[in-house]
């Protein structure tokens, strides 16, 4: 999952400095399926957010950053 | 004073924020803070975020299910102080950790602040990085140069902000503008009305930055230059943010000479000549 993978580059500063320097080999190692490397180096941050909830259909997150305020005054 | 009180033994609050890139933001303390919570809760916008989560203290239980479409912010707010509020009362040590900066736009995690030091409990909230402090670093831009003004796109709307078009001007959450309902795909359609009101202030061909910060670190944060009359028709992430740069402004001879400064112009001179006796 590339879910799994993101968790493990955050967690692993090596593994990170590694994937910046040498993508390609990194990502060959990972197991990722070539679709999943593909979303990866694609750079693409809506691309790679997609694919992520994808993975975790039942993640317990908001979908887009709600905003978290209210607008006093206004009922809503 | 942190309106500790009391009820030692008793539950406690600390409402933490993790940051935009999760763990990479994650401070030493909010990390210590989710360690020793006995109960840990979390309203976060990334799966990957609640994994690292759950790898710190588990188990997380996210109040993410408090959100419906189409329910009022107001009832969703209360509900979520509530949750908070009932497990402290029980007498736990409660962390909530929320995305970003906890206290930057996020509504219930002050409210639940002031509700449990108003019931007597000890509760404080840690600072986090926010999404501001990602644009500043990722756009290369300071606040302090010619200054900032800052609104959540809606309330800059519906408050007919006035602006001051020698300072930079950032607009929250242009993705979901002028609605106030929950809506997970965001809401475009009244962007001209946001494009008519900044346009008020700056010339419509100003170029513009519609930002999105990176929240992996696999990536570039989303950084599209724009003509301000584009914006409308743009395609916008409903987690975007709008960063309209300061138009140039000449100090004031006048107000310089009345505050004994050298003039700009002679200021000018002055470092010109600086730079040169070095040289």
């Amino acid at each position: 999952m590339i879910g799994d993978f993101l968790l493990e580059l955050a967690e692993d500063d090596d593994l990170l400095t590694r994937y910046r320097d040498h993508q390609a080999q990194v990502l060959a190692e990972s197991g990722l399926t070539e679709e999943q490397q593909a979303t990866l180096r694609s750079n693409d941050l809506r691309r790679i957010r997609d694919a992520v909830r994808a993975e975790y259909q039942e993640a317990k997150v908001i979908l887009v950053p709600w905003p978290m305020m209210n607008i006093i005054g206004i009922q809503s | 004073m942190h309106g500790t009180t009391g009820r030692t033994g008793s539950g406690s609050l600390t409402v933490v924020g993790l940051g935009i890139q999760v763990p990479a933001h994650v401070t030493a303390e909010t990390r210590a803070a989710i360690e020793r919570a006995d109960e840990v809760l979390c309203l976060l916008a990334d799966p990957v975020a609640i994994a690292w989560l759950e790898t710190v203290n588990p188990p997380v239980q996210p109040l993410h299910g408090l959100y419906e479409p189409g329910k009022s912010r107001r009832q969703t707010y209360d509900a979520i102080v509530e949750a908070i509020l009932e497990r402290v009362r029980r007498g736990a040590r409660v962390c909530v950790a929320f995305y970003g900066h906890p206290g930057v736009f996020v509504d219930p995690s002050h409210e639940a602040i002031r509700g449990a030091r108003r019931e007597g409990f000890e509760a404080r909230m840690l600072p986090a990085v926010s999404a501001e402090d990602c644009l500043f670093a990722d756009l290369g831009v300071d606040p302090g140069r010619a200054g900032c003004q800052s609104y959540e796109a809606t309330d800059f709307l519906l408050r007919e902000r006035l602006v001051d078009p020698s300072a930079a001007l950032i607009l929250w959450q242009i993705g979901v503008v002028g609605n106030l309902t929950f809506v997970p795909e965001g809401d475009m359609s009244r962007l001209p009305v946001l494009v008519e009101c900044v346009g008020r202030y700056f010339p419509l061909q100003h170029e513009v930055i519609v930002y999105e910060a990176s929240v992996y670190p696999v990536c570039d944060p989303v950084i599209s230059h724009l003509k301000l009359a584009e914006l409308a028709e743009a395609d916008i992430s409903p987690m975007a943010t709008l960063y309209v740069p300061p138009l140039p402004k000449r100090t004031s001879a006048a107000m310089a000479k009345r505050l004994g400064i050298v003039a700009p112009d002679r200021q000018a001179s002055v470092a010109a000549d600086s730079a040169s006796a070095r040289a």
